[in-house]
Parts: structure tokens; sequence; C-alpha cells
């Protein structure tokens, strides 16, 4: 039988590291640091509440069900399915203040590239950006990032907040 | 009976400051969602109610859509995104939410990009149904589809029954394992021939057509379901025709203005 695998030694692909929930997640800290405080930034993953009642009935239902379950060999069991780095999850990045939230984008993100970033309406078109947006690299994740944040519609969005605290306070 | 009179009405981009101040008059709106509004017209139209109402746009995210309500309401933007404006008002009796709404129109967009929307919104509501403690939630605008369309009926998307008697029995449901809370669409109820109530926009071009659509429509949650009162599409403002022969007249809208009257609790409303 032929050995239909490639010299494994002689690969050069390079997979690009992806430190897009670093990178993220300093900017929504630094929006506070650059407000006073006034304004506020979250970079965190967008979750489906699903109550302990319905986790519980879900299993009660597979049991009833007689669903069928996958069965692991032996040697394979306590090890990592490796697919999850091709699974996405979705991540949110929104700026708040005591009363008010705007969400500036979606990503779907997972630990390989490429991710997707799905930009308000109003700051894509500002941007020519596409819905939704590839990403292949951080340095290029950077790029459309800054260009975001540096959009007339968002700074416009973040003075009028500020003055909307001033006013209040 | 004490009612809460609101009105919708896609402007089309038209100055059309004096019908926007008669129907508030006449109908006594408390809160009005506009979208399609031209922003220099709002001054005037705010001149021309003598000071007795306000209006609240958002930060600028939204520049789709615009509130203008009875000055003694404490009006709040509490979310904005590009499509929708979530306000939260108190009297000093009821306190509701609000949610003004224009979609992406089928020409630039379709099902898929509306239901993006949607499910964004609906979570966002949710959201701040917990934070502000009730369910007094009411959404009203152009959705760009029908009542029965996907946008409506999905249960991952607006989850809107059209029969009353669904909401009341269920307000949720369980789908693999996820709860999905019901809005109840009250529009086919008070689409009439009777009434002649047919609906807001008049589209007749293409193989098929329903000809008069209710783009513009009203949800609501469930303790709101029993105080609704009355929908409908208004034809004529102080005895001025918004039609031109059968379907709007577009020198004034394309869309008709839709009142919707819900009871309230009696005080200051």
């Amino acid at each position: 039988m032929s050995d239909l695998w490639p010299d494994l030694e002689r690969f050069e692909g390079k997979i690009p590291e992806n430190h897009a929930i670093e990178i993220l997640r300093e900017q929504a800290r630094l929006l506070s640091k650059k407000t006073n405080g006034k304004i506020k930034a979250t970079f965190s993953k967008i979750d489906y509440a699903v109550s302990t009642t319905e986790i519980l009935g879900g299993a009660l239902s597979a049991i009833a069900s007689g669903s069928k379950k996958e069965v692991v060999e032996e040697e394979m069991k306590g090890k990592k399915d490796i697919n999850e780095f091709y699974n996405f999850n979705n991540y949110k990045f929104e700026i708040y203040d005591e009363t008010y939230k705007f969400r500036i984008f979606t990503l779907k993100y997972r630990p390989i590239y490429p991710i997707q970033i799905e930009i308000d309406e109003g700051i894509r078109k500002e941007k020519l950006l596409s819905s939704p947006t590839d990403i292949q690299s951080d340095e290029e994740l950077i790029k459309i990032v800054s260009s975001v944040f540096s959009s007339s519609k968002l700074q416009m969005i973040i003075k009028r907040i500020m003055a909307t605290d001033t006013k209040d306070t | 009976m004490i009612f809460i009179n609101l009105l919708f009405w896609n402007l089309a981009k038209n100055s059309i400051e004096n019908y926007i101040s008669d129907i508030i008059e006449e109908h006594d709106i408390d809160i009005g969602v506009f979208s399609e509004y031209k922003r220099n017209s709002v001054e005037s139209i705010i001149a021309k109610l003598n000071g007795k109402y306000l209006s609240y746009e958002g930060m600028g995210v939204c520049d789709k859509i615009i509130l203008i309500a009875k000055s003694h309401f404490d009006i709040k933007v509490r979310r904005e995104q590009s499509r929708y404006i979530i306000y939260s008002l108190k009297s000093d009796t009821e306190q509701f939410i609000i949610v003004g709404i224009h979609l992406q129109d089928n020409i630039y967009s379709d099902e898929d990009r509306r239901k993006i929307v949607i499910r964004d919104l609906v979570s966002d509501i949710s959201e701040q149904e917990k934070i502000l403690k009730h369910s007094n939630t009411i959404v009203i605008g152009d959705f760009n589809s029908s009542p029965f369309d996907n946008e409506f009926i999905q249960k991952d998307a607006f989850n809107a029954v059209l029969f009353k008697e669904l909401i009341l029995k269920t307000e949720y449901v369980t789908i693999d394992h996820r709860k999905y809370r019901r809005f109840y669409n009250p529009m086919l109820n008070y689409i009439s021939e009777e009434n002649l109530n047919y609906g807001s926009f008049y589209y007749s071009n293409g193989i098929k057509a329903l000809y008069w659509y209710c783009y513009d429509q009203v949800l609501l949650r469930k303790p709101l379901v029993n105080k609704l009162e009355n929908v409908f599409y208004c034809k004529t403002i102080k005895n001025k025709r918004l039609l031109k022969d059968i379907a709007p007249n577009k020198k004034i809208s394309d869309h008709l203005p839709l009142i919707v009257k819900i009871e309230r609790r009696s005080g200051n409303v």
C-alpha cells in the first residue's frame, strides 16, 4: 500500500499566531484610561445563557430518547479534541457609561486565523469595509481596529457620551 | 379609560412638519417615533407643539430614529445600534421600554441581514428588561417585513405570535435547551377590510404583490397584551387625505402613520 502522507519534516507552512483577544482586551482597558473612567469598554464573549433547569432537562431528554453517543477507544480517552481550534466563538466589543451602551463590533474568533469581524453598519460604510470582514493576521486586525476607532462616527459618539456625562454631573 | 397613545411614522425624508404636529395634536400622541426624518425639521415640530414635547435622539449611532414625547416623561436612551434605539420611559405611575426600529429594506438587503439585527436587538431588550426589572416593552417601527415573515415568526428572531391566547398561555418556548421569550404581534387582528385598515405601504410591482404591506408594526411583551386597545393606520390628518388615489401620497410620505393605543394606569402619563 502507498504512503499517502507528505514528508512532514519538510513542511514549511507558517501558521500566524493569533493574539486577537489580548489585543482587544487591552484596547478595552485603555479607553477607560483615556476618558478618565467616564467611558468604559468591554471585550467579552457573547454567552447564550442556559439555566440549570434546562441543562438538566437536556440531559434527561437525551437519556429518555436513547440518543447515541460516540464510543471512544481506550487509548483516545482523556485526549483534547483539536477540532476546537477550528470552532468559532462570538465576542463583542462595547463601550458604555452609567446608562448607555453601544456595540462597536462583534468578532467571530478562533485560536487560528482567519477570523471575522462584523462592524456597526454606520462605521463600516464610512470605512468602506465589507460585511463581515475577514482578518488574516494580528497586523491586519490592528489596522482594521485602528481604522474603526478613528472613524468620525465613533469619535462623535464618544464626544457626545462625554458631553452627557459632564452635563449630568 | 385612560390611554397612552403611540405614533410611528416613516417620513421618507420629507419636510412635513405641519402634518406631524397636526397628527400629534389630533390624536393626543404621548410618544411619537419617527424614521427617515430630517434633522432640521425636528426643532420646527417642537416649536409648533408649544413646548409641550421634547425630542430624544441617540448619541449618533442610529441616524434613522428619533423619539418625540410629552415633556413630563423621564426618558433616557439606554442602548443604540445602527437600526434601533432602546429608550426607558418613566411616568409617575408606570415604566416602559420603548424600542424604535427601522430595519433594512428589500432593495439593499434580505431576510438574513435583518435577522442578524433582530437577534442583537432581542438580546439587548432582554438585558434592559433585567436591568430595569420590568417588561412593559413596546417595539414599534418599520420592520420592512410582514407579520408572517420569518423575521417575526422564527423563534430565534422576534418569536412573535399572532394570537393573544398563545402568549398568555406560554410566554417562553424552549428549543434545543435554549429559552426564547415571545412577543405578541397584534397586526393581523387589526388589519380589516371592514375598517379599511389594509396596511402602511403600497407596492404593486412584480409578478407577485400583496399590494398593501404592514411593514410598520408594533410588538408587545405579555404584560401589555390585554391592555392593547387599538392599532390603526391613519389615512387623514385633520381632514387632509394622506392617500393619492389608492396609495399613500408620496409627496407627504410613502408610508401611512401607525397609531397604537394602550390602556394605562391613571396618573400623569
